[in-house]
């Protein structure tokens, strides 16, 4: 993934160099010059491709810094499961009594959990 | 119900220790959860869109498997939160409730669901919390520091028999049982 972003960010770089500004300068030519700074300015921002230019050098900064979270924190990535290592376990004693009682108790006992609300806002 | 102050164990955890003030991690909305997905549609984040939830709770997990000298079985530790017994919706079956930690052969109906602690100086319940056995939760064996320098209270071998008990009883339905 790290891979594929640097490759994009590069992109993204290198398409702003051949950026065209030939339509910039012939509608600059028929423009009044009363205020020469003030209308290049305003031909700059109101020209598309230049506004896709600065988008794109926006999102590959963004893009990169994303990037580079990203790879910075890989190293604290932590997995929420263990091994599990059966080859080391040996399984736990089943107590014949324990079943024995616990079958003939769930045979008759009846559960009234449910007749019982906690008003605590935990089971909305 | 509870070992005197100077015979609990502060450096290690025990079935039926509570802790004091953890964030709870049982219950959550799944649908609640949201992604922060990547360029690929892979989901890289998660959030709950929920205020956090903080409160005492219960070590459910046996005191062999989370014994730090098991360290190939100690894997996570499973927990489940102390609920305000003063909050019930329905204070005619608090007493009712209250009796319900004893279960034997000649019982015939139980709260399974819940086991009750008495009040404690240290809880902050004045008439008992009780244990929801529902809304259990596990952490990894990585936390068991934290929950270790946490511990306030320690339950008698006792008591811990009869919380066991009730858990089991409320997991377990053999197929003669309708629900």
């Amino acid at each position: 993934m790290g891979t594929s972003l640097a490759t994009k960010s590069t992109s993204n770089t290198a398409k702003s160099n051949i950026i065209d500004f030939y339509s910039f300068r012939n509608q600059r030519d028929s423009y009044s010059t009363s205020l020469p700074s003030e209308d290049i300015l305003n031909q700059i921002i109101g020209n598309p491709e230049f506004e896709n230019y600065l988008k794109e050098i926006v999102e590959g900064i963004i893009y990169s810094q994303w990037a580079s979270d990203i790879a910075s924190n890989l190293t604290n990535t932590d997995d929420p499961f263990d091994s599990i290592y059966l080859a080391d376990l040996k399984p736990d004693s089943i107590n014949d009594y324990n079943i024995s009682l616990l079958n003939y108790i769930s045979n008759q006992i009846e559960d009234k959990s449910d007749e019982l609300i906690i008003n605590d806002g935990w089971d909305d | 119900m509870f070992l005197q102050e100077n015979a609990i164990e502060r450096d290690i955890l025990r079935q039926g220790d509570i802790i004091s003030n953890i964030l709870i991690l049982g219950a959550i909305n799944i649908n609640g959860i949201q992604f922060q997905v990547d360029q690929k549609g892979e989901k890289k984040f998660w959030s709950v869109s929920q205020q956090p939830k903080y409160s005492d709770a219960m070590i459910l997990s046996h005191s062999c498997e989370i014994d730090p000298s098991n360290s190939i079985k100690l894997t996570s530790l499973i927990l489940a939160p102390l609920r305000d017994i003063n909050k019930a919706t329905n204070p005619s079956k608090i007493e009712e409730l209250k009796k319900s930690n004893y279960i034997d052969s000649s019982v015939q109906a139980s709260y399974l669901k819940y086991f009750y602690i008495h009040p404690h100086p240290m809880l902050s319940y004045d008439d008992g919390a009780i244990v929801d056995f529902s809304k259990c939760f596990s952490l990894k064996k990585e936390s068991y520091n934290m929950l270790v320098e946490r511990k306030i209270i320690q339950l008698n071998d006792d008591a811990i028999d009869k919380m066991s008990l009730k858990l089991a009883l409320y997991f377990y339905r053999n197929n003669k049982q309708i629900a």
